[in-house]
């Protein structure tokens, strides 16, 4: 697996995410920005791709050894999320944030990162803290399990305001 | 006493008047959500001057019309 990724999949992931954001700094200057449709759907789908790659992520860094996850198993289970949020940013550098979002997803999307914020700060001096001085969680891990963690609250925080009605 | 106010409105009965309007048509007429209908609609989400004013000018009303506050007692 590690000589797959570092000839083969290391490289695409760079390359996608370097012509995904050539893209994202192309397209609002061009027509093509008026096709990139954000629905409700994407909106939902955005989160729901949001909570798999944490869950995921968070499954890899404690079910897989130390040195996979922290080389590339972390970066590959978060891409799909990543890639989503990269066609967003066309539209929105194209149109602004009120026209792919309305204002309760505005709402809901600061109310969420206002709890993950809260929460995290939580989690962090609660569980991850005993998890380091146990050896439960390599320190090369944190970054990893800290974006993870951020990812599924934060997902789910506004997927759970959203539907809330 | 305390009093406090919250937002009414009578969304739904005009969407009813304006041949059964689904909470989708309307939301996509206004360019929101149906969620944010929805929500606006139950008064979990109060909308802002913007969005009732453009409600209020899809049905053709004033924002009175269709927006109300009502006052509860609260100690």
């Amino acid at each position: 697996m590690e000589t797959f990724y570092h000839h083969f999949l290391g490289p695409f992931i760079f390359i996608s995410l370097l012509l995904g954001l050539a893209l994202v700094v192309v397209i609002p200057k061009t027509r093509l920005a008026k096709y990139c449709m954000v629905s409700e759907r994407y909106f939902i789908l955005t989160h729901l791709c949001g909570i798999v790659c944490g869950l995921l992520g968070l499954l890899a860094i404690f079910l897989l050894p130390e040195e996979t996850v922290s080389r590339y198993w972390w970066k590959i289970l978060i891409l799909p999320f990543v890639y989503m949020e990269l066609y967003l940013l066309a539209p929105m550098i194209a149109q602004g944030t009120t026209a792919i979002f309305d204002e309760k997803q505005t709402f809901n999307l600061g109310t969420a990162g206002g709890m993950t914020l809260g929460a995290t700060i939580i989690i962090m001096a609660s569980i991850v803290v005993p998890l380091l001085h146990s050896g439960f969680l390599e320190l090369t891990l944190l970054y990893p399990f800290y974006l993870n963690v951020v990812l599924l609250l934060f997902s789910s925080t506004t997927l759970v305001l959203f539907k809330r009605a | 006493m305390v009093y406090s106010m919250e937002l009414g409105n009578h969304i739904r009965r005009c969407r009813f008047n304006q041949n059964e309007l689904t909470q989708q048509e309307l939301a996509k007429a206004i360019g929101v959500s149906r969620q944010t209908i929805h929500s606006i609609e139950t008064g979990k989400f109060v909308p802002s001057t913007v969005l009732a004013l453009k409600i209020a000018r899809f049905f053709q009303q004033t924002v009175e019309e269709i927006f109300y506050l009502t006052e509860e007692e609260t100690a």
